[in-house]
């Protein structure tokens, strides 16, 4: 905690602008208070010429500050009857008689029943959803009023949602939920964003082992919920974090769970909304790398060390013998050999002089940028429309939602359309059936290449500036060349393999089509007054299909590639439970009794093939290829969960509130005799505000303490770990393939689930009759038995078995506060702010507690799991520069050359070696997280401004392995300029020298490589605006900014992320070799209902 | 209330059985308790110990890098154009256990190692196997892990003794045993079981391995036993980690004269004779060794297999000279190049060095770059063109050019140095058994033919390094003779003695350490009772 309230100043030093201004908010806050009171009218009925006739009439307001509510829906309870507010909140409904009772909702406000007792006028005051002690939050298999919670449960409801433009789930919880750390990948459209709720809890279970479980409309394990969710449709989301509240999914549980409820229909006029945006995306950072000037030198002078790095030089590739003067080749390819690149000039008309075979001087034809080329501002659209409504038997939602999310790489982007319906039927007094059927189609475009790492984005980065995207067409001048794609290897000095970014774009095609269909049906009986049974039936159907195409030149040696696969997954799930409600007296139970069942299974088929003759057929005809072997290959497989599961809440006069709750979880995953795990919780709760000595003190007006602890598990280790495989194998003997059986696995019969046990403390306050929201919780996780792949001997194993071994630590410290700084009818001003803190350790590894290498990567592993650190902690050497000439001695002792790059030998055994001399460098999660976002309403006018900061997490910046520790192979960043020269020798970056003329470099993961992530992000900004338009209930219109400034050390494009789609590895963020980078955007959007 | 009725009964079907339910039946793999009797079943066992013979020619995490060329480049005379590949650090005395080019083939040949183990436990009991089929099938599974074996003790010393299915993981982790164990309890059982039981034949259309196979690694397993260091830990008792980790050991006249050497060179004597006089081989070229159209044919005995569609051979890209553009290949790093002073040491004379045969200087650019296939500049130096797939070059990208690991001229250099060796030793041995071999490789090269006389130590292994230049031979041929040849010009100058002899492309000269290859860094992290050897890192805890 200490660190942390240093770090806390020395955040503040830095950006005190921001947090002065909240402190500012905070003071205004302190004087005056006014609470608007809300109340019915008095006067008396006024009958019609119809004696049956009666008019009621009244206005809508907002309990929490009087202002008008228009659309609000009113209608009669039990007819059709019904009608909306207008602009003003003012309304007119004909009864056909004084005795009824009217129903008032509005979307984010809770609906009031009012029984008409005689007065024509009834004004309401409805009271904001967000208001937060009526709040009723979903938690599994039920809701829950805020008040009578006793675990950790932070809602984000949809008013937050509507309100600024969110193409996913992920964008719509990132920063707002305390605890919750979001972290996007990169920039490309249609990307799965890393989510971790209170750390990381395991070190290997599968990919999205660390990944919160999501909960939607009831269905457990939804896929694909960050990605093709509409957000338009999502009424909350409820993120539980403590065991009280996540037990209840036992072994889906320990990562945290998020339940997602989308919106129904309601009981009254049927309203139609459409929500809709235009995005456009720019750049939000240049990444800087050499011009044809600066390249041009890099060369020249790498050129001219060539003898000092190089034991036989390479030959040819020198562009000039006469510059080149030591060492380097005799026949080489000089300027004048290159009339495609460069063109005569005369002395000083180049800031170098480039000097031909044939005497003359020379300058480059080209300067490409192709950042600019290929990543143009892109332009997303998002339209939505949903019709709601009904009657008390029969409610219906329907929704429509078409979303194009453009990418800024050329060609990429994500489209989405979603269809959707849900009713809710009241068939008799005892039974409600509901049912819902969404179906989700959706498309990838990817513009990317998997033949080299980095892809395209680092195509971008490294094609040589001197060549042209396309040369022109004129044979005259460009030769052969002429009309062609320009290649690296045009100019012959660097890898052959390095290939021009458009030329990639144009020639590489890769589509994913996606499409989902759930559906449910949910029968709820109504046994007793006090006794529900509820039986659901849910499915989740999903299949894609992948299809690439890579050009004949950019496949490397394939000649055109194409790789097309599909997948059918298919999820059911059973839920059967009792709810049991009572209220006997000062006593309220609440119970809940279950069981569930449910299988995933999935079947897989690719096909490959390889050597097409020409890029037209791309990868719709795959038999062109001739590949000696095309290769499919097909899987499938399943499992199942079968589980039973109770609870009970018990309350005591509002004030002593205890849950119990326990699951028994049985897998398929899982060995013969460890197949069923029982994860219990139990939390208390005391809300000390409804005691009489809190009562008194009028600031007061919610206090509650919350203690929990649990335990839940984690299954993600994939099917069929338990047994021992024999895989086969094709084996190459005689020009024919022979099949192969051989030992692949060492099955672990006893292997059973990972625990996660989770203690949780938390206050709730509010103040001032709650202007003033303020939740603190500290949790303390350790994961038991973690499901790891611990090494084993190669001499007489696989290499490595899947055993409950394994101890991992979070500890963590949340604040979540809302308050309401300014309340006048006209002048609202709220402030939230979250802050979170998550401390992970690894307290047990392996049976010898060794340390496990990971990533590894060029020069080595790039991350290390050690006991009593934290996981996804990089590794690698100290750089301390560069030998200087006086070191030159000491530079021999480890075989190297002033003007080499220097590193660390620390454990002094007089070599460099990699393992032994690395050490930790830092961990790729932040120390803490804050997001604080302001909104006004200024009458009709709406402002938000979101910050997000986060502190202390490291970035590996891979980019210098290819970009700035070896030079001429491919295009350079600009800070190799500031390279070792004699003349400057004080710099962290070697001398330069060709990698392609058998110069030799050092590249490895080091200090150097390594750089702080700690940002501050303008995350967003809105105004927006209603138009008071009597005809439609409500019409807004919005602009929005979003990621509009980012200050970071960082020098890649964003602090945050990695270059691969999924995250390069399933621990650690923030590893890039060359990412997808994040644009900044501006929307224009619109709300109407009418 | 008959809904609860209902509701009781369609619970009851609910709570029915579920032990069914959690079940898990893989469909995509066999597990260990599947039964295997089918005869193709059988042949499938069998064929899978062989799948991790295709690494040889694989190339490693470090870009250009690969298992072969490490092997040329621990003897001092390779070199490697492209740098990033970091063999340099053979030059600089900075390798470790921690580089691919040490724990590669230590994980390669161990996965072998268990595939055998694995076909060898469950064979016998293949029902669809004929007695024949199982002996032959035996005799070709314990052929391989023997020359598995055979690989780790001449790369890495004494080596963790493994011949069983490990079914206990606790007992994974176990201490190296003598390399003399390993050679007198597998190794030799294995390939005497092969050539004096099985059942084996000597078809090598299949490519599998034939009794002539075993023959030949026999021969060379008994040529190497009679040499270092196994004749030297031959005096010492049987567990010692001595020499290998403490770094003890002996530099005596070579051959080595004890009466172990003389039997077992008699042993070795009687295969090599058996092979040299089979006809089937005698008709070889040279450029059949860069020719697929002549895989498993003409002197090929036992090669590593590889096909265009299945497992490629990296060799033809890997010596392809840096950035030539003379090829298709998208990645050209010259990483696989013997030392100028190797190829100086040829006899000018000698067809083996002229161009085109074994090595060149010359190519044309490849029609991707100019579609004239002007020629490239001359090469720095020769490069190997011994290995060079012109049709893979050129055309397709992938080679799958067989790789030699035992071949007909080996066999007749083994046989002049076999019985050259036994004259050594006092054996009486006829002048035209030791010069019969050697002088056929030369007359082959069109060189003048040898006396007696001029057959020496440094004569025969001058033949070796000219023949078998880079078929990874030299190593274990300077290990276990302890000498190392110098370079020269037209001939080699000198054989010294390896330990003190500095290669012109090093920095340092060969020590004790180098007598050995370090332990991978992975073995010792995961098995703490492996010791590493001597004068290498990283070192397990505690060791010395």
């Amino acid at each position: 905690m200490k660190k942390n309230l240093i770090s806390i100043f020395s955040i503040w030093k830095k950006y005190k602008i921001l947090l002065y201004l909240n402190l500012t908010l905070a003071l205004m806050l302190s004087m005056g208070l006014n609470l608007t009171a809300a109340g019915f009218g008095g006067d008396k009925p006024v009958y019609t010429d119809d004696p049956q006739q009666v008019t009621i009439k009244g206005t809508v307001t907002d309990a929490s500050n009087g202002s008008a509510l228009p659309g609000v829906n009113i209608v009669v309870k039990g007819t059709t009857i019904g009608t909306m507010s207008d602009v003003s909140g003012n309304y007119t409904l004909q009864l056909p008689s004084a005795t009824a009772t009217l129903q008032f909702s509005f979307i984010g406000y809770i609906t009031q029943d009012i029984v008409l007792t005689g007065n024509t006028t009834v004004n309401v005051a409805l009271t904001s959803n967000v208001a937060q002690l009526n709040e009723v939050v979903v938690v599994g298999y039920g809701t829950q009023q805020k008040k009578d919670l006793t675990g950790s449960v932070t809602r984000v409801a949809s008013d937050r949602l509507l309100d600024k433009p969110v193409f996913n789930v992920a964008q719509a919880i990132g920063g707002k939920i305390a605890g919750v750390k979001v972290i996007e990948a990169n920039g490309a459209p249609g990307g799965n964003p890393m989510i971790r709720i209170r750390g990381t809890n395991s070190i290997q279970t599968a990919t999205g082992g660390n990944q919160p479980l999501f909960v939607v409309d009831g269905i457990v394990g939804v896929s694909n919920a960050l990605t093709i969710l509409n957000p338009n449709e999502i009424q909350s989301i409820d993120v539980l974090k403590d065991a009280s509240a996540t037990a209840i999914y036992g072994a889906r549980g320990a990562n945290g769970v998020i339940i997602i409820t989308t919106k129904r229909g309601f009981a009254g006029k049927t309203t139609v909304e459409y929500n809709g945006y235009v995005t456009r995306g720019y750049l939000q950072k240049h990444f800087v790398y050499n011009n044809a000037e600066g390249f041009l030198y890099v060369t020249q002078q790498a050129w001219m060390n060539i003898s000092k790095y190089a034991t036989i030089p390479s030959w040819s590739m020198c562009p000039d013998a006469a510059i080149i003067a030591a060492g380097g080749g005799t026949a080489g390819t000089t300027y004048s050999d290159l009339p495609w690149l460069f063109e005569q000039t005369t002395a000083g008309g180049y800031s170098m002089p480039l000097t031909g075979k044939d005497g003359n001087l020379y300058k480059p034809r080209f300067d490409t940028n192709y950042e600019s080329l290929l990543f143009v501002p892109s332009t997303s659209t998002n339209h939505q429309i949903s019709i709601r409504g009904g009657s008390d038997n029969a409610k219906f939602g329907t929704f429509f939602n078409y979303a194009l999310e453009d990418g800024l790489l050329l060609n990429s982007y994500f489209n989405r359309f979603t269809g959707k319906l849900n009713g809710d039927f009241k068939i008799n007094k005892w039974l409600n059936i509901s049912a819902q059927i969404t179906a989700n189609k959706n498309k990838n475009r990817t513009n990317d290449v998997s033949y080299f790492s980095g892809g395209i984005s680092r195509a971008v980065s490294e094609t040589f500036p001197v060549i042209p995207p396309q040369y022109p067409n004129d044979p005259a001048i460009y030769k052969q060349y002429a009309g062609i794609y320009g290649q690296s290897v045009d100019f012959p000095v660097g890898e052959a393999d390095c290939q021009n970014a458009w030329q990639i774009s144009k020639t590489v095609e890769t589509f994913t089509d996606r499409a989902q269909f759930t559906g449910d049906v949910t029968l709820n009986f109504q046994l007793t007054p006090d006794l529900t049974f509820k039986s659901s039936f849910a499915v989740d159907d999903n299949s894609y299909k992948y299809n690439n195409y890579g050009g004949r030149v950019v496949s490397r040696a394939s000649f055109g590639q194409v790789n097309i696969n599909t997948q059918n997954t298919n999820y059911w799930q059973n839920e059967d439970y009792f709810n049991y409600n009572k209220v006997l007296g000062d006593h309220n139970i609440t119970a809940l009794l279950g069981l569930s069942w449910s299988r995933f299974t999935y079947e897989y088929l690719n096909t490959a093939n390889n050597n097409y003759f020409d890029d037209f057929y791309k990868w719709h005809n795959e038999s062109v290829g001739t590949a000696p072997r095309p290769n499919p290959t097909s899987s499938d497989g399943e499992n199942s969960l079968n589980s039973y599961f109770a609870r009970v809440n018990y309350g005591y006069k509002g004030k002593y509130l205890a849950t119990l709750t326990g699951r028994i979880d049985g897998s398929s995953r899982f060995g013969a005799n460890t197949k069923y795990g029982f994860f219990p919780s139990g939390s208390l709760a005391w809300r000390m505000s409804e005691e009489d000595f809190i009562k008194s003190v009028d600031a007061i007006s919610n206090l509650k303490l919350r203690a929990s602890v649990g335990q839940t598990g984690n299954q993600e280790i994939g099917n069929y770990q338990t047994q021992t495989f024999l895989s086969s194998t094709n084996v190459t003997l005689n020009n024919t393939l022979q099949p192969g059986l051989y030992p692949s696995s060492v099955g672990n019969p006893d292997l059973k689930w990972e625990k996660t046990t989770q203690y949780d403390g938390g206050i709730d306050l509010g103040l001032f009759k709650d202007r003033i929201n303020l939740a603190l919780d500290y949790y303390y996780k350790k994961t038991t038995d973690m499901l790891l792949s611990v090494p084993l001997p190669q001499s007489t194993t696989v290499g490595s078995v899947r055993e409950n071994f394994g101890t991992v630590e979070n500890k963590g410290f949340e604040i979540q506060l809302s308050t309401h700084n300014v309340k006048s009818e006209n002048f609202n001003w709220y402030t939230d702010l979250s802050w979170s803190a998550n401390k992970n350790k690894i307290l047990k590894l392996g049976p010898t507690g060794a340390d496990i290498l990971m990533n590894s990567w060029v020069g080595g592993a790039n991350t290390i799991l050690r006991v009593g650190q934290p996981i996804a902690e990089f590794f690698g050497l100290i750089r301390e520069g560069t030998y200087s000439t006086q070191e030159a001695s000491l530079a021999a002792q480890y075989g190297f050359v002033p003007g080499d790059v220097k590193h660390t030998d620390v454990n002094k055994d007089g070599l460099i070696s990699y393992v032994s001399d690395g050490i930790l460098l830092g961990s790729a999660f932040p120390k803490w997280d804050l997001d604080i976002t302001n909104n006004i309403d200024y009458k009709n006018f709406d402002f938000s401004l979101d910050i997000r900061a986060s502190y202390g997490a490291k970035k590996e910046n891979r980019t210098n392995h290819s970009g700035e520790d070896r030079q001429v192979m491919d295009n350079s960043k600009n800070r190799v300029l500031d390279a070792w020269r004699p003349d400057h020798q004080n710099t962290m970056i070697g001398e330069v020298r060709p990698g392609m003329g058998g110069a030799y470099y050092q590249t490895y993961p080091d200090t150097h490589w390594i750089e702080d992530a700690s940002y501050v992000r303008g995350d967003g900004a809105t105004i927006g605006y209603t138009i008071p338009l009597k005809s439609l209930n409500r019409l807004r219109v919005y602009f929005t900014a979003k990621n509009f400034f980012v200050i970071t050390k960082y020098t890649g494009y964003d602090p945050e992320g990695s270059d691969s789609d999924n995250m390069t590895d399933a621990l650690t963020p923030n590893m890039d070799f060359y990412m997808y980078p994040k644009p900044t955007t501006y929307t224009l959007g619109v709300n109407i209902a009418f | 209330m008959k809904y609860i009725l209902y509701l009781v009964l369609i619970l009851g079907l609910f709570f029915g059985s579920c032990k069914k339910f959690l079940e898990e039946v893989p469909t995509g793999s066999l597990t260990d308790q599947a039964t295997i009797s089918s005869n193709p079943g059988g042949y499938a066992l069998a064929t899978g110990a062989y799948r991790t013979l295709p690494n040889w020619t694989a190339g490693a995490v470090q870009w250009g890098g690969s298992i072969h060329g490490s092997l040329e480049y621990a003897t001092g005379k390779a070199y490697s154009q492209y740098q990033g590949s970091e063999l340099y650090k053979f030059e600089t005395n900075v390798e470790s256990g921690d580089s691919e080019y040490f724990w590669g083939p230590w994980n390669y040949w161990y996965r072998g190692i268990r595939d055998c183990n694995l076909a060898l436990k469950l064979l016998p009991g293949v029902a669809g196997l004929s007695d024949t089929e199982k002996s032959t099938l035996i005799g070709e599974v314990r052929t391989l892990r023997a020359f598995y074996y055979f690989i780790l003790v001449r790369q890495f010393g004494d080596v963790v003794y493994n011949t069983s299915v490990l079914t206990d993981i606790s007992l994974a982790s176990r201490p190296r045993t003598s390399l003399k164990t390993i050679y007198d309890k597998i190794i030799v059982p294995d390939l005497e079981f092969a050539v004096n039981e099985s059942q084996l034949q000597d078809v090598r259309s299949t490519g599998r391995v034939t009794k002539h196979v075993a023959r030949a690694i026999l021969a060379d397993v008994y040529m190497t036993m009679a040499g270092y260091p196994y004749q030297e830990v031959n005096a010492t008792a049987d567990t010692t980690t001595a020499w290998c980790v403490n770094g003890l050991w002996t530099q005596t006249a070579y051959p080595v004269n004890t009466q172990s050497a003389k039997d077992l060179l008699a042993k070795a004597k009687v295969q090599v004779d058996y092979l040299a006089g089979q006809t089937m081989y005698q008709t070889w070229n040279y450029s059949d060794l860069r020719d697929p159209a002549q895989n498993n044919k003409n002197g090929a005995i036992f090669s590593i297999q590889y096909w265009t569609g299945g497992s490629t051979n990296g060799m033809t890209q890997n010596t392809i000279p840096l950035s030539s553009h003379t090829t298709v290949y998208t990645t050209e790093t010259g990483t696989t190049i013997p030392s100028l002073g190797y190829s100086s040491s040829y006899n000018p004379i000698d067809a083996r060095i002229q161009e085109k045969v074994y090595f060149y200087s010359n190519d044309n650019i490849a029609s991707k770059y100019d579609v004239n296939e002007p020629p490239a500049p001359k090469f720095p130096l020769p490069f190997l063109y011994k290995f060079y797939d012109q049709n893979a070059a050129k055309v397709l990208g992938s080679s799958g050019l067989n790789f030699p690991v035992y071949r007909y001229a080996e066999i007749l250099l083994m046989q002049t140095e076999v019985n050259w060796t036994q004259r050594q030793l006092g054996v009486a041995v006829p002048d035209a058994d030791i010069t019969a071999g050697i002088n056929a490789i030369r007359q082959k090269a069109g060189l003048p033919t040898y006396t007696i006389n001029d057959v020496t130590l440094l004569t025969i292994m001058s033949e070796r390094a000219y023949e078998l230049v880079f078929e990874n031979k030299m190593l274990y041929d300077m290990r276990r003779t302890r000498r190392a040849l110098i370079d020269g010009s037209g001939s080699f100058l000198g054989i010294e003695n390896l330990v003190g002899h500095q290669p012109k492309t090093y920095n340092y000269r060969f020590g004790i350490q180098h007598l050995l290859n370090p332990v991978s860094s992975t073995e010792i992290d995961n098995n703490k009772l492996c010791l590493q050897n001597y004068g290498w890192m990283p070192k397990q805890k505690g060791q010395n």
